[in-house]
């Protein structure tokens, strides 16, 4: 959104929606604030809020607050102190002590009035006084300044506690005073403000507007591996994960965890989200030497590997609160699109690619749990929800899991023993643990050996959706020690493919494969500390048992039995 | 490409929330409602983003209607 003729397209296609909320907002002010409007509109409009907003009279606060009805309005004050009297900014340092004191004491009474005359407003929203605009290139502390700092802290006093005071020079900083101030519309016309502006000032609002229709959110579901450390805990193992606040990498994360933690402080539940391993996670909780989260901050701990929105939106079954009052935190695209195409009420976080711009977007999140008024109740939530978690025990089924899917475009390429790839397929058998049947480590001239040997097969797959090309992902390696017998040597998967059925529409290209030249293929899963969640793997596929040792399963499949599918056609294949 | 007329109208239909059809060759701020003084600093805003021109206080006096300110914008283009 880079103009106000951005903006004004955007709002119009927003306007024919239905919106959920209605508010009245009615702006006083004493200052040219009108194109405003759009910008309260559009964000408002975006949260499923229709805001009706009208205008005061010019430079008639005061007036104007006396004669309204104020109560279920929301109103808006942009009083510039700059415009108290016309050219103030540049005129307030020749003024004498007591013409200065005259309009202080002016301003004052003026404030007192606007007060008293809003007391029953739904919301009231006006803003910190500043000098910003007109002093930020004079060294030394001007009037002006001086002036904001006795008004502010005059309001500190004399305002109703439930004024919420918004603090502009936010605006000024985010884009600067070139974007956001236009002084020749100042001159010309009294608009002093420009687009940058109006989209920051929305932004830093919005919240109270959402507060006040009731959408406030109540629980943070935060991901792990890359939104609570940094890595994947799966992959890289406990101690290669980083979330060190005394390291560069690890801070941006370790701030994440304090912040989380600050916001349940302040009675926002907490709940991991995650596909990992629970037992890796519960023994990170308690025995990572830098993990600041514990288990005493969270409500629920959803680790698995079912889909996020399954998991949360029984968590909200569990508790009974709804999932529109879910945040949820991730680093994965797509777990984000699977989160906003499942549950479109969840507020979903993306966390940056960049760990600097997360570090600085983490301001944010507590936005998303402001209230018009907190409790001391607040902090007690957290027990509660204990208490509701243990009483109830719901579960839900999902059903447009599959639609969603089909909407990903996935597409699969599989190589087959591609010497390009060699140092790649080494990489994976080295590096993966989770979808790991058989969990050999293989270096590159043994992969290049299989590659080569007419009698073993290598197939690796790639896989793209239309978010993006996760890369090479999977590996097959395969055996043919007879004319009849195919031996699976490795079969493994990155977990950033899984949740999406790939792993069931790549073995069931490759058995057709394999049945081309071998009437039976033999194949285990010999268990490791991390594998656990592909224990009956084979099993699902239709391999049959042979023998069942307590660290390994040994499996076959004959020709005959196999029958493809042609399940998960939403699954483009081909060939490189 | 829009023809500059094209562009203005949108533009202008967008600023005071009315439909396209409603922008004549001589809609001014008598029969348009919400073209009033905070209006016309609007609409001036966005041609100004639009066509990248900048207009003095004299201009505005001109611009009176649909056809006034198509003109004045193509002097702008065209100086």
């Amino acid at each position: 959104m880079n103009t106000y003729l951005d903006l004004l397209k955007a709002n119009a296609n927003l306007k024919q929606v239905k919106k959920q909320h209605k508010i009245e907002l009615l702006v006083l002010n004493n200052i040219t604030i009108n194109p405003i409007k759009e910008y309260l509109e559009y964000s408002c409009a975006l949260d499923g809020i229709e805001a009706s907003i009208r205008f005061g009279d010019y430079d008639n606060i005061v007036q104007n607050a006396q004669g309204l009805t104020t109560k279920d309005k929301a109103i808006l004050v942009f009083w510039e102190l700059a415009n108290s009297i016309h050219g103030l900014e540049y005129k307030i340092d020749s003024l004498s002590a007591s013409d200065l004191e005259a309009l202080e004491q002016k301003i004052k009474r003026e404030l007192k009035l606007t007060f008293d005359a809003l007391a029953d407003a739904s919301l009231l929203i006006m803003n910190r006084f500043t000098a910003l605009p007109f002093t930020y290139l004079q060294t030394e502390s001007a009037a002006l300044e001086a002036l904001a700092i006795r008004l502010n802290n005059f309001c500190d006093k004399e305002a109703p506690s439930f004024v919420k005071w918004v603090n502009i020079d936010k605006c000024l900083v985010q884009s600067g005073i070139d974007l956001a101030i236009d002084y020749k519309g100042y001159l010309k016309s009294k608009l002093l403000y420009k687009h940058a502006f109006y989209w920051n000032y929305s932004q830093l609002i919005q919240p109270y507007f959402n507060a006040l229709c009731g959408q406030v959110k109540k629980l943070l579901a935060l991901d792990c591996d890359n939104t609570l450390w940094k890595g994947i805990l799966g992959e890289d193992g406990a101690e290669y994960i980083a979330m060190d606040e005394n390291t560069y990498t690890g801070q941006p994360f370790a701030a994440a965890q304090y912040r989380a933690i600050a916001l349940g402080k302040k009675g926002v539940l907490l709940a991991l989200a995650s596909k990992n391993n629970e037992e890796d996670v519960d023994s990170l909780l308690q025995h990572h030497a830098s993990i600041q989260i514990k288990e005493e901050h969270l409500l629920a701990k959803k680790v698995n590997w079912k889909a996020k929105g399954e998991n949360l939106l029984q968590l909200a079954k569990e508790i009974n609160i709804g999932v529109d009052s879910f945040v949820f935190v991730d680093d994965s695209d797509f777990e984000l699109q699977a989160m906003r195409d499942q549950l479109p009420t969840v507020k979903s976080i993306q966390v940056p690619k960049n760990a600097v711009d997360y570090y600085v977007e983490q301001q944010a999140w507590a936005n998303h749990f402001i209230q018009l008024n907190e409790s001391v109740e607040d902090a007690k939530k957290l027990e509660q929800y204990r208490q509701n978690l243990k009483r109830t025990n719901a579960e839900e089924k999902f059903e447009n899991f599959e639609s969603f899917l089909a909407d990903l475009d996935l597409e699969m390429t599989i190589h087959r023993n591609d010497a390009s790839l060699i140092s790649r397929m080494a990489q994976m058998t080295q590096k993966t643990n989770q979808f790991n049947l058989t969990t050999p480590r293989y270096a590159e001239a043994q992969i290049k050996g299989f590659v080569k040997a007419k009698d073993s097969d290598c197939f690796a797959f790639g896989l793209k959706d239309k978010f993006g090309d996760s890369g090479i992902t999977g590996l097959c390696i395969v055996h043919y020690p007879n004319e009849k017998t195919a031996v699976m040597d490795t079969l493994l998967m990155s977990c950033r493919v899984l949740g999406r059925k790939v792993e069931f529409k790549f073995m069931e290209e490759l058995l057709s494969e394999i049945f081309k030249k071998a009437e039976e293929v033999e194949a285990c899963y010999q268990k490791s500390k991390k594998n656990m969640q592909v224990a009956d793997f084979y099993e699902k596929i239709g391999f049959e048992v042979k023998e069942k040792l307590e660290n390994k399963t040994h499996y076959s499949m004959k020709k005959n039995t196999f029958e493809a599918s042609n399940a998960y056609n939403y699954i483009q294949l081909k060939y490189a | 490409m829009p023809k500059i007329e094209d562009k203005i109208r949108e533009i202008m239909a967008l600023v005071f929330e009315v439909p396209l059809a409603d922008i004549q060759e001589d809609s001014s701020p008598d029969d348009i409602h919400a073209w009033d003084s905070i209006g016309t600093i609007n609409l001036l805003t966005a041609l100004e983003e639009e066509f990248n021109v900048e207009f003095e206080e004299e201009d505005v006096l001109e611009m009176l209607n649909f056809q006034l300110i198509k003109i004045k914008i193509e002097e702008k283009l065209e100086a």
